[in-house]
């Protein structure tokens, strides 16, 4: 019993570089949530039963493009694919499907640099940490936003831009082909936007598989390797963008 | 759609492909070209949501909000922690605002 124990709390000590990540980028959706008018127990259940931070923030903007929620969830589903090369890679190290939902890119990196064996309690200890920080920042987030001025909130209008840009900025510099896909993907998302040809999510749609369609024949031709550098799942700073 | 319905459609769309692995291993190896592909997704996403919304974030000011992503794309390229850079983004946008005259004063 102590044993278990022992694997579980090292878990959480293990996932304690993770809450420093999370909390800011947690604490700017429930502020974002916040300005799109969502109330605070609606933040909470996006962190809480979504627990996937990129999503959630293109949820709350394809929310307040006024797009069909069947796209939104389309999209999520495309954004979030890349978990399943990660659960296959902890799948083979900890086949329990109990640690399943709580994986992320954060929670992934932490257990894959973890040498020797890798237990069920010790990563549901890492997920554990980055699930409270998560939903805890989220909450603090959405409730501060109640008392924020008005340029303020105004000005916080900003935060899930930069957060994307924040995200996006280290990958371009790796490698040309990132370059590719995202020129691609905005090309699309203006051209077919300005069209009209499309509702707005359908759009988004395009403008991803379009982006990485590019990406990848860029990738192919000049010879690189993937774009994340060669580890499993694209999304690899630190901080966010579960 | 109600939003709790959206909750619980995301809640499926993000738990399936982190639980299938788990379930069935011989499913999490795609085809090369699919893998590779899939490693661009992450970017082409966050690249088609920056425009248009982004140039208007700040209060529909478009000074302030290209300034403000212009810092935050500085100080990410300089690998700054995320909470300083968007700290420093949401500074510069209520900078801007105030400067234009436009915000709530």
């Amino acid at each position: 019993m102590q044993h278990r124990a022992n694997e579980y709390l090292n878990g959480l000590r293990l996932g304690v570089p993770i809450v420093f990540g999370y909390v800011p980028v947690a604490i700017a959706f429930g502020l974002v949530c916040r300005n799109a008018g969502l109330p605070p127990h609606v933040a909470l259940l996006f962190s809480a039963l979504v627990f996937a931070g990129a999503s959630q923030f293109m949820a709350v903007e394809m929310l307040t493009l006024g797009i069909d929620g069947l796209q939104i969830i389309a999209a999520t589903l495309a954004v979030n694919f890349r978990h399943f090369l990660m659960s296959s890679s902890i799948a083979s190290r900890v086949p329990q499907p109990v640690i399943a939902f709580g994986i992320t890119d954060e929670v992934f990196a932490v257990a894959s640099a973890h040498p020797g064996t890798l237990t069920p309690r010790t990563v549901l200890g890492i997920e554990t940490m980055a699930y409270l920080a998560w939903t805890g920042g989220t909450i603090a987030g959405a409730l501060a936003g109640e008392i924020l001025p008005l340029l303020l909130q105004q000005a916080l209008g900003v935060t899930l831009y930069a957060l994307f840009v924040s995200l996006l900025m280290p990958q371009l510099v790796r490698d040309r082909s990132v370059v590719a896909a995202a020129a691609a993907a905005v090309a699309i998302r203006l051209g077919l936007g300005a069209a009209g040809w499309f509702p707005a999510g359908v759009v988004l749609l395009f403008a991803i598989a379009g982006g990485a369609a590019a990406g990848a024949v860029v990738g192919r031709r000049g010879g690189g390797g993937r774009p994340d550098g060669g580890r499993r799942g694209g999304w690899r700073r630190q901080e966010a963008g579960r | 759609m109600s939003t709790m319905t959206l909750i619980l459609g995301m809640l499926a769309a993000t738990f399936v492909p982190r639980l299938v692995p788990f379930l069935l291993p011989a499913a999490g190896n795609p085809p090369a070209w699919l893998a590779h592909a899939l490693g661009y997704v992450p970017a082409a996403a966050l690249a088609a949501l920056v425009v248009p919304g982004g140039f208007t974030a700040a209060g529909g000011n478009v000074g302030a909000s290209v300034a403000a992503l212009a810092v935050a794309a500085a100080l990410s390229f300089r690998r700054v922690n995320i909470g300083i850079t968007l700290a420093a983004a949401v500074g510069v946008a209520a900078l801007g605002i105030v400067l234009a005259g436009t915000g709530a004063g």
